[in-house]
């Protein structure tokens, strides 16, 4: 490094160039480059995923989250959208930002997300708005494996809409504005990682009249 | 002509090797800075560093983490290894899905141990050996053997001297108070203690908890 400095040094003197300024402009340049570089990677994230993630139908999972082989950006992402994530082996975290058309999650429409049972220990739906639950007045923010109510095929429904009053139902309150859904997996079966990319529940927007009338079949 | 190529390809090392080093310790500094602050609020509900709360189901109100688990019981500990090894008494809870994970403070889970694994399906109470290593191997193991029949000792290293230990304990209806009583009654009983300067004695610490959960 000294001789690569001493060489540079003695270069730009028998160029008779500050090498003041050489340095400057090249951190300038350097700062400039982090700056843009993370800006590109965030508007990816935005726009269309995470690096590292897998995407199956609305659903997209990281599953290298909370594991030590994870690269500085996807910490960073982790450290800001989802604090102390367990590794693979004890958990996936499915998110669901918008619907089978492709429509962002609206607190003001309803949804229908159907599936069958996962192959994990436990699984749960929780919706977010900005990171955090949606204040309801029946204090339902998620629905698990161990309290949804399944057909006799062992399907199941559950609705987002306003109210939530469905035996099924998660209420999103009154307030408007987009919302995440995350699909929990604790203990899943990781040699089954394509089996549960299978198995992944649907999410189809429906209106309030669907939603009322498919409550009496599906749950 | 030539003088101006050495100094762009100059120029040009020096940004890409700045670029990398901002590049990386910003994102160093970001992730410290929230694991930091997310630890500070988990130490202020526990009172102090390597003490156990029993923080209940996660609500709108009292919710500490971003996209936190709704229908768990949840319980953490702050642990500071600066002083020496930690030790954190679970006893588990039976026919329910539990979990206790260890996160550095770059947010690494290092430890991991839940209801499925075979070393645990007939222990009643997980003993967790805390202590700081060097480097993170990233490996877990089980302590040679059992101090008690039905207590698993299990022993965790950490790459930092600080983190955080978080309990989940899963509940099947987070709306029945009966259920979410017979969990934290149990989970009530869980302790911590440090090792102390002369080697042989610890000093315990029991599971604080604010109002009924």
């Amino acid at each position: 490094m000294t001789t690569f400095a001493e060489l540079a040094s003695t270069l730009l003197k028998r160029l008779s160039v500050d090498w003041r300024l050489v340095i400057l402009t090249g951190v300038a340049f350097g700062i400039c480059l982090a700056v843009s570089l993370n800006m590109v990677r965030i508007w990816r994230i935005l726009m269309f995923r995470r690096p590292g993630s897998l995407c199956r139908g609305v659903w997209s999972v990281t599953p290298s989250d909370g594991g030590i082989d994870m690269t500085p950006f996807q910490r960073a992402v982790v450290a800001v959208t989802g604090l102390w994530a367990m590794t693979r082996k004890e958990a996936l975290y499915f998110t669901a930002t918008h619907d089978s058309d492709g429509r962002p999650f609206d607190c003001r429409e309803s949804y229908l997300i159907s599936g069958t049972d996962l192959p994990a220990v436990w699984w749960s739906v929780t919706v977010y708005r900005n990171l955090y639950f949606i204040k309801n007045p029946a204090n339902r923010y998620s629905r698990s494996s161990s309290n949804i109510t399944r057909d006799d095929c062992g399907r199941w429904s559950i609705r987002l809409s306003g109210i939530g009053s469905d035996p099924n139902g998660i209420a999103m309150g009154v307030q408007q504005g987009l919302f995440t859904v995350i699909l929990r997996l604790y203990a899943p079966d990781c040699r089954e990682l394509d089996d549960i990319l299978g198995k992944l529940p649907s999410v189809h927007r429906v209106d309030s009249h669907s939603v009322t009338s498919d409550a009496g079949t599906s749950a | 002509m030539m003088s101006l190529i050495i100094v762009t390809l100059l120029i040009f090392v020096i940004a890409v090797i700045t670029s990398h080093i901002v590049d990386r310790a910003g994102l160093w500094i970001l992730v410290r800075m929230l694991s930091l602050r997310s630890l500070a609020m988990h130490r202020r509900f526990a009172g102090g560093n390597n003490r156990l709360f029993l923080h209940g189901l996660n609500t709108p109100e009292n919710c500490v983490t971003p996209l936190s688990v709704a229908d768990a019981m949840i319980m953490f500990c702050v642990f500071d290894l600066s002083r020496g090894p930690l030790q954190i008494t679970v006893p588990l809870p039976k026919n329910r899905y539990w979990s206790i994970t260890c996160y550095g403070i770059d947010t690494t889970n290092f430890f991991s141990i839940n209801a499925t694994n075979p070393e645990m399906s007939r222990a009643t109470t997980a003993v967790i050996y805390l202590s700081h290593a060097r480097r993170q191997f990233g490996h877990q193991h089980s302590a040679d053997r059992p101090v008690n029949p039905g207590v698993e000792l299990l022993a965790a290293e950490s790459a930092s001297r600080q983190g955080l230990v978080l309990i989940r304990v899963v509940l099947n209806k987070p709306e029945d108070t009966e259920e979410a009583a017979y969990v934290s009654t149990a989970l009530k009983q869980s302790t911590t203690a440090i090792q102390q300067s002369d080697s042989s004695t610890w000093k315990s610490s029991p599971c604080t908890f604010a109002g009924p959960v």
